[in-house]
């Protein structure tokens, strides 16, 4: 059965070979003609989108949460700072190489969207 | 690849770049709309209002899906407004015909070796029902893909399989009958 179909199905073709309807001569031309009376046409522009509202809320929560960690960080530990400055001086390196990076990152991707857009 | 770039170029402002997109789809755009509209005249305006219509969507031209499909889907449905209709396919009938015989296979094998098959596959397509003439056209000739044809003519695939299998044996069956007319012509 599938092999009568198969087989049909090739002669089918081969017989539809070169078959198609052949267009009036100066068909091409006429369309042309009309599209030349068209405006050219622009690339569409996109719309960048911004963050959204869960997005801008959940990085306000985040950054509240940031400024109370470091509030409850100074407060408990009042008595020592000196220590605590200590601390941070040791992880300041690494601190200012992960900044670097993601910074980096991010002024890297926003070159690359603008290249886009301009090209 | 190099539709993505002409379309670009359309898209940058130029517009001669349109002429590639015209030379190589107009003939099966042709043959798309001929097929609905059974008419020349009538066909070569519906491709050209196609072309036009195609050129102010182009922006709005998605890369992911194929040029060639979405411009036939132009066109068919550009073919079905100048036609006035809504749709070109008759109801569905779940009934399949009978598959092909020996004899339906062994009169197009002869047809396949002569000079003349190309006017007698005209005649023979020309003859058929629009619907069946389009999906074996789009199947057969254009090596649209099932879902291609789904995606023109919005049809669902079982519909289409059904289609093209009566649509197949219709054509054999024209084939058959134009064999035996010049058998008897002869004798």
């Amino acid at each position: 059965m599938n092999s009568i179909n198969q087989k049909a199905d090739n002669l089918t073709r081969a017989l539809l070979k070169d078959c198609r309807e052949t267009p009036p001569k100066g068909m091409d031309l006429k369309i042309m003609d009309l599209i030349q009376k068209e405006a050219p046409l622009k690339r569409p522009v996109i719309v960048e989108e911004g963050y959204s509202h869960g997005g801008i809320i959940a990085l306000g929560i985040g950054c509240l949460l940031l400024i109370l960690v470091g509030l409850l960080l100074l407060i408990t530990h009042k008595n020592d700072l000196g220590t605590l400055y200590f601390q941070i001086r040791e992880s300041f390196p690494y601190v200012l190489s992960i900044l670097s990076i993601v910074s980096f990152f991010i002024f890297f991707t926003m070159m690359d969207r603008l290249m886009t857009y301009t090209k | 690849m190099d539709e993505q770039r002409w379309i670009e170029n359309i898209l940058a402002g130029d517009t001669q770049s349109f002429s590639c997109l015209v030379t190589k789809y107009q003939q099966m755009a042709f043959s798309i709309a001929f097929r609905i509209l059974e008419n020349r005249e009538e066909a070569e305006e519906a491709v050209q209002d196609s072309y036009v219509k195609m050129y102010r969507a182009l922006p709005t031209f998605q890369f992911g899906s194929k040029f060639s499909t979405w411009f036939y889907r132009i066109v068919y449905h550009t073919s079905l407004s100048a036609l006035r209709q809504q749709r070109l396919f008759s109801s569905y009938d779940e009934a399949t015909p009978a598959d092909l015989t020996d004899d339906d296979i062994e009169s197009a094998t002869e047809i396949l070796q002569r000079e003349d098959r190309k006017e007698i596959i005209t005649k023979v397509l020309k003859k058929m029902p629009k619907d069946e003439a389009l999906l074996l056209s789009l199947y057969y000739l254009e090596e649209c893909s099932i879902d291609e044809i789904r995606q023109i003519t919005e049809l669902t695939t079982s519909n289409i399989k059904v289609k093209l299998f009566r649509g197949r044996k219709h054509f054999y069956e024209s084939l058959q009958k134009i064999a035996k007319h010049e058998m008897v012509n002869m004798i």
